[in-house]
């Protein structure tokens, strides 16, 4: 955990997770990236759209048992619509990521893996992926817009980026995406849930809910 | 930490704005129109007026119109909360769908609920049958080009039923895409009575849901309707057949039941006594002016069974008739009958044929114990026939034993009738109609 | 609907015991009371209903 202020406006920022590297300034949307003990303002943080998400930060809740703490969020848009990925802290201090859209909740952890993944444009819809000893399907290829964001996450993010996305199906609500925005594509892996699974509290209330 | 000798006191952080129910006017015809969706939905349309509205627009700018000779009322109205298998959704909009199959046009109508942490469901209905659907991420193997074949859900096989092109005829309230009416998508529909999956394709994207039949009554409760329930029509594709879950018990009595008739037969063919009581050889002499004669005096015992009374005969291309009575010496009680014995055979045009045969057998049932004897007298046309006559007691017969097999047979067979009738009728709506058994026998006559 | 299938069946194992018991026949034949004694001594007095046939 560690604590400064932000240059901007001098609220109080805290990075609970030692991964991240970025914070967005909940007062003045300025976005900080993390020095060893300083933050750089590289900017403000483009206003994300309105999208009735019942999740929002400081939300908590429980997956496989572990505790978690929904600390940032990245509001990206796709050809069928918004989506949020929201970061989360467990209390294991392990990283993941729950995506959301429409009621429809997974989560995933970014995956080493061991060889690297096809290159995006080799990549065919229907087409069998064998990722970590799993096989997968691509169901999806877009690149989806990131409109922005909020809280700590553990990579830079910047409004108006593109970014490559495959979208993986495997067995039994298990999913895989891979990330080709930069260099070396990163591959995250984890399921669909239920919402009743997580357990969340703290979410954001309703008129009439 | 960060070096600073005082710390800005920052402003009070603003409280996230809580999405409301708002009320507005619509820009088409200034009726009233709630928006419940809370910043999930993307249009509304308008009841009045046929517009339908870009609600994400501030501006609230009206993307499309439609007329519509009819204002179809939902049968759940919207803004109605219920409860569904535990959760609590809301109805925020309804649309009618159509498909054209043959020339007609089926009309279907779909509800859309909302919940703002659970998301949204449908329910659909046609014809009193009603659906509970949620879009599924778990995409259904195999996914092929004809869409016809047989998909497996979650390791479940979901034979296809049909396949047509679905066009919006008309909407009310509120959406999550930004409706039209006349827009159209494929859809392919496969079942496994009471689930029903869907694939929806229109040109940008490929969507899966699974339905569940559900029961008025079950909807009515939960959304506290206190209309009254549209009957059922027909039979929907996802409806449960009543009579599978009792199937599989009756076929299982069956064999139980099959088991103890054979048993029973086993006890009737060790214990039956099957014996020779009489037996002799004799004559018929065309001259013989005395024709009739008795046999002596045998016994019956045991317990009332039958007697079987087997007669052979030496016809040769001619008969002999044998008018027999089996008379109880004590009581004066007679069986009363005859028999015929012919033999014909001949060489036809390169073919031997033959007709009847030397032996006949009669059984009389249920004769009660005592002192018999048989009276008989015979006829014929030839001059001098030699026949024999055995008398048997209590002989056991398969007759019974096959007649129960038939009638235990029926029960289950009925029920398979009854079953395959609703079937019938369940895919006589589809790409796939089953053919009917009346077709299969008019086809047997054909051939004959 | 099993039990009525239970019961319906039972009542025809029963039925099928019984005709087996009592040696049952489908064909039935004409029953005739009160045949004399004095027939053993004179067959051709008994007068059957079968007596005359009239061969095809």
């Amino acid at each position: 955990m560690q604590t400064t202020n932000c240059p901007s406006c001098g609220a109080r920022i805290v990075f609970q997770s030692a991964a991240s590297i970025l914070a967005i300034c909940d007062y003045c949307k300025s976005t900080l990236v993390r020095r060893d003990l300083d933050v750089e303002n590289i900017g403000k943080m483009a206003e994300l759209q309105r999208d009735g998400s019942p999740l929002q930060l400081h939300a908590e809740g429980r997956y496989r048992q572990v505790h978690f703490a929904v600390v940032g969020r990245i509001q990206l848009r796709y050809e069928q619509g918004l989506w949020n990925e929201w970061y989360l802290l467990f209390d294991d201090m392990r990283g993941g990521w729950l995506g959301e859209a429409q009621g429809t909740y997974a989560v995933s952890f970014l995956t080493e893996l061991s060889e690297k993944p096809p290159a995006f444009q080799e990549l065919k819809v229907g087409q069998p992926l064998t990722l970590k000893g799993k096989l997968f399907e691509v169901r999806d290829l877009q690149a989806a817009l990131c409109i922005g964001g909020e809280g700590e996450l553990p990579f830079r993010v910047g409004p108006g980026y593109q970014a490559p996305v495959a979208d993986l199906l495997g067995n039994e609500s298990t999913f895989a995406t891979i990330d080709y925005s930069e260099e070396e594509p990163l591959v995250f892996m984890g399921e669909y849930v239920e919402f009743d699974q997580l357990q969340l509290s703290g979410l954001r209330e309703f008129d009439g809910w | 930490m960060d070096g600073k000798s005082e710390a800005i006191i920052p402003p009070p952080l603003p409280t996230p704005t809580q999405p409301q129910v708002k009320a507005f006017q619509c820009p088409g015809c200034g009726g009233a129109l709630t928006i419940r969706g809370l910043e999930q939905t993307e249009s509304i349309a308008c009841g009045s007026c046929g517009s339908i509205i870009d609600i994400t627009d501030e501006n609230f700018r009206i993307i499309s119109t439609f007329q519509s000779r009819i204002k179809h009322q939902p049968l759940i109205p919207l803004g109605t909360r219920g409860k569904l298998r535990g959760e609590t959704f809301e109805v925020i909009g309804y649309l009618r769908r159509k498909i054209n199959v043959e020339g007609i046009d089926y009309e279907w109508s779909e509800y859309l609920l909302f919940n703002p942490y659970k998301g949204f469901r449908w329910l659909s209905e046609y014809n009193g049958h009603w659906n509970y659907i949620k879009s599924t991420s778990n995409t259904p193997k195999p996914q092929s080009s004809d869409s016809l074949s047989t998909v497996y859900y979650l390791g479940q096989p979901f034979p296809h039923f049909q396949t047509a092109s679905a066009q919006v005829s008309y909407v009310l309230g509120e959406f999550y895409w930004r409706v039209q009416v006349g827009e159209s998508s494929q859809v392919s529909d496969y079942i496994s009575p009471p689930l029903i999956l869907s694939r929806e394709c229109t040109e940008k994207e490929v969507v899966w849901s699974i339905g569940e039949y559900i029961e008025p009554k079950t909807l009515w409760e939960g959304f506290q309707l206190k209309t009254p329930i549209p009957p059922k029509i027909g039979i929907a594709p996802s409806q449960p057949s009543p009579l599978v879950a009792q199937a599989r018990g009756i076929w299982k009595i069956l064999l139980i039941f099959f088991l103890v008739a054979l048993f029973i037969q086993a006890l009737f063919l060790l214990f039956s006594a099957n014996k020779l009581v009489y037996q002799d050889q004799m004559a018929f002499h065309l001259a013989d002016k005395e024709k009739a004669r008795v046999t002596e005096v045998f016994e019956l015992t045991g317990r009332p069974s039958n007697v079987v009374i087997k007669s052979k005969a030496t016809v040769d291309n001619s008969w002999i008739y044998l008018n027999l009575a089996l008379i109880n010496e004590e009581t004066g009680n007679a069986y009363d009958f005859g028999r015929e014995i012919s033999y014909y055979h001949g060489y036809d045009g390169g073919e031997s044929w033959s007709e009847g045969g030397t032996s006949d057998e009669a059984v009389l049932s249920s004769v009660p114990p005592g002192r018999y004897y048989l009276r008989i007298e015979p006829d014929a046309a030839a001059s001098s026939i030699n026949y024999s006559i055995q008398v048997y007691r209590d002989v056991p017969s398969w007759s019974f034993f096959f007649m129960a097999m038939g009638g235990l047979a029926v029960y289950p067979l009925f029920y398979w009738w009854r079953r395959r009738t609703f079937e019938y009728y369940r895919w006589s709506e589809s790409d796939h109609p089953m053919k009917a058994l009346s077709s299969f026998v008019s086809k047997a006559d054909e051939d004959d | 609907m099993s039990k009525l299938f239970l019961v319906y069946g039972a009542l025809i194992l029963g039925l099928f015991a019984f005709a087996d018991y009592r040696g049952l026949s489908l064909t039935g034949y004409d029953e005739v009371k009160n045949v004399p004694k004095s027939i053993r001594n004179n067959p051709g007095a008994y007068r059957s209903m079968y007596q005359r046939y009239y061969h095809k």
